[in-house]
């Protein structure tokens, strides 16, 4: 299936800001994040279709997922 | 002869020039801040404010300077809202940070000079308001955001989110909702930043769901223009809800990305 991967802040470093990627049926958020070489602790917000999911939600067909750091500095 | 008559006598087309304000709080032994509020209480400007006639209303300034606000966390963003409230011309600014200033807060932390260093932020703030802006009133409490200092931060009509540990903003976003106290909130890590308003919501726990684990925390490298830019919507902000004017940021966030030069809204639904 076609998931849209947008990612924020420091996680595009290396990587890319958004990407139209394959993923097998049953894919998770975090599989999408751990096969991003991106640390689950390092993960703050991640969201569906604009709506806040979990790590272990599961990604359907044309789902656009978007996935930001913690960002703590003041 | 009344306040308000001796500040009509010398102003000039509603300008009280800033020497002449030092002379008459002196020679009517008031305090800058209240004679500057009795200034535009009658319309007329004090020269340091001159320049947003076109952006407020006297009632407006006014209403700044009679304003009490918390900043919690005097480091980078906390250094960089310092100084612009004081600018501004927030009256009465609660400055909370138990920490002193080291060699390596220099890249980004307004109010780190050398002359600084080692002494308490909190201090440093005291001495810069008085060099800008001697109307505005601070209240330097060296210490962290604890129950000790929530009767202090209860006076605030905004607090201001300039903390560097998950733990304490959690901490700080509770008592912001139980008292009903809108919390700007601002956070920094090299080019990238995020801003967000929390009124009603759970903002400040739908950013940070987990907090990290000792082990996992890093000390995060910041430059000084995101320090800046963030910490400016942040003032931009608690301006808006000081004057209540509307902001779309209203229990809501942003992301701030400098490199790509971005600002995202995500409209986020919990």
């Amino acid at each position: 299936m076609q998931v849209t991967v947008k990612l924020f802040a420091f996680f595009r470093e290396g990587r890319f800001k958004v990407e139209e990627r394959e993923y097998p049926q049953a894919t998770t958020v975090s599989d999408v994040v751990e096969g991003l070489g991106i640390d689950l602790d390092k993960v703050g917000i991640t969201m569906i279709n604009s709506r806040h999911c979990k790590f272990e939600t599961l990604l359907q067909e044309g789902d656009n997922l978007a996935i930001f750091p913690v960002i703590g500095g003041g | 002869m009344s306040l308000a008559a001796r500040l009509r006598e010398k102003s000039q087309d509603n300008i009280l020039l800033f020497a002449d304000a030092l002379i008459l709080a002196e020679q009517c032994n008031v305090d800058l801040l209240k004679l500057e509020q009795t200034a535009l209480e009658n319309n007329i400007w004090p020269e340091r404010y001159q320049r947003h006639r076109d952006i407020f209303s006297p009632a407006q300034q006014h209403q700044l300077l009679v304003s009490i606000v918390a900043i919690v966390g005097c480091g980078g963003l906390g250094g960089q809202v310092f100084e612009e409230f004081i600018r501004l011309g927030v009256g009465r600014i609660i400055a909370i940070d138990p920490d002193c200033f080291a060699a390596h807060n220099l890249n980004r932390q307004l109010l780190c000079t050398v002359e600084e260093l080692g002494r308490f932020k909190v201090q440093a703030a005291v001495r810069r308001a008085r060099s800008v802006n001697p109307a505005v009133q601070v209240t330097p409490l060296a210490q962290s955001f604890s129950v000790d200092i929530h009767n202090e931060v209860r006076q605030a009509q905004v607090v201001i989110d300039c903390l560097d540990s998950v733990a304490d903003r959690h901490e700080l976003a509770e008592f912001c909702r139980s008292s009903r106290i809108p919390l700007v909130h601002g956070a920094v890590e090299k080019w990238f930043g995020q801003i967000g308003v929390q009124k009603k919501s759970n903002l400040i726990k739908n950013l940070y769901p987990q907090i990290p684990p000792q082990d996992k925390i890093t000390i995060p490298s910041v430059l000084s223009c995101t320090v800046a830019a963030v910490a400016s919507l942040q003032v931009a902000e608690t301006i808006k809800l000081l004057l209540h004017l509307d902001s779309p940021l209203r229990d809501n966030w942003k992301s701030v990305d400098l490199l790509n030069c971005e600002i995202e809204a995500l409209d986020a639904q919990p």
